[in-house]
């Protein structure tokens, strides 16, 4: 299943860092900040490759996250112990 | 309720029955349902009765303004029907702001209702993970998986995250949560320790001493890699 990473809110922190929520599917539950030294912000290259990776991560943690939702969807009413 | 007591008819009608040189009947009923009236609600010298009844009540007016004192004002707050201090405004010091936050945030000992109504700096907890951070060796980012910490109170769940301080070494990683909502929160690294504790919000997720080409893991309740658990102490 393919998913669609956004940013969604960008932040400049008072420590001098800046941080990116990143939402999968345009769901809330899925936001993940990534935050970033200014260096790396200011950088294309390191900048890119730090939000690729951190949308990467989203995706897969919201598919995760589906998986195993799926799986207890048919575990309702099951007995266990 | 219009004045029953019309007098305007009886300016052209005489007083005196010319026949019988007696007051004419007109006057007659006039005078006796004046009487009637301000005989049980005027006093000989003018003043309301303290029994004079209010049309559509049963009380006198005495038993009505009985606490309200002779400038106008209620006597007491005890002779106040609604006492929802709802219908009150706030006044100079908001004593009714302060005292809701004291009625949530103590308990019947005055103490803390619990240690979520503590700032967070000043809270122990301990996270269930054996390790919270991890980062391949390749780039530089940390990762933060999603985690949970145990205070007191109960426990609190963060989304995962990351930072990147664009470059390997040895960091700390926190996020400020004063309120302990939990979820996503904006994770942040640094490189002096003291910084976990410059906020009172703050919530220190460990450390993780990063090397290119190696992969690492920190934080947690054991510390990964770098053998720091930050359960109890702040991973340092």
């Amino acid at each position: 299943m393919s998913h669609i990473a956004k940013i969604v809110k960008y932040e400049a922190l008072s420590s001098g860092q800046v941080a990116a929520t990143i939402r999968c599917d345009a769901d809330p539950s899925t936001d993940f900040v990534l935050t970033m030294a200014v260096a790396v912000a200011a950088d294309p290259t390191q900048r890119e490759a730090a939000l690729t990776a951190a949308a990467e991560k989203c995706k897969a943690q919201h598919q995760a996250a589906l998986d195993a939702a799926a799986a207890l969807v048919n575990s309702v009413g099951t007995v266990v112990g | 309720m219009p004045n029953p007591l019309n007098l305007t008819p009886l300016l052209n009608t005489p007083m005196t029955d010319p026949k019988t040189g007696l007051m004419s009947l007109a006057w007659q009923q006039y005078f006796i349902l004046l009487e009637q009236r301000s005989g049980p609600t005027l006093t000989q010298q003018g003043q309301l009765q303290a029994t004079a009844p209010i049309a559509g009540r049963d009380e006198g007016i005495g038993v009505t303004v009985q606490n309200i004192s002779d400038t106008g004002n209620l006597d007491s707050l005890a002779h106040v029907d609604n006492t929802n201090t709802d219908l009150l405004t706030d006044g100079t010091g908001s004593p009714l702001t302060g005292g809701k936050r004291g009625f949530q945030a103590l308990d019947s000992n005055n103490r803390l209702s619990n240690s979520f109504r503590n700032t967070a700096v000043n809270v122990s907890g301990a996270p269930t993970s054996a390790t919270v951070l991890s980062n391949d060796g390749v780039l530089t980012a940390i990762q933060v998986a999603a985690s949970t910490v145990q205070f007191g109170a109960g426990q609190i769940s963060y989304n995962s995250g990351s930072v990147d301080p664009g470059g390997f070494g040895t960091f700390f990683v926190y996020a400020d949560d004063p309120t302990f909502a939990g979820g996503a929160v904006i994770y942040q690294f640094t490189t002096d320790p003291s910084v976990l504790t410059a906020a009172e919000g703050r919530i220190p997720f460990g450390r993780i001493a990063t090397a290119s080409g190696s992969s690492k893991t920190g934080g947690g309740n054991t510390g990964g890699d770098s053998g720091e658990p930050s359960a109890g102490g702040r991973g340092f």
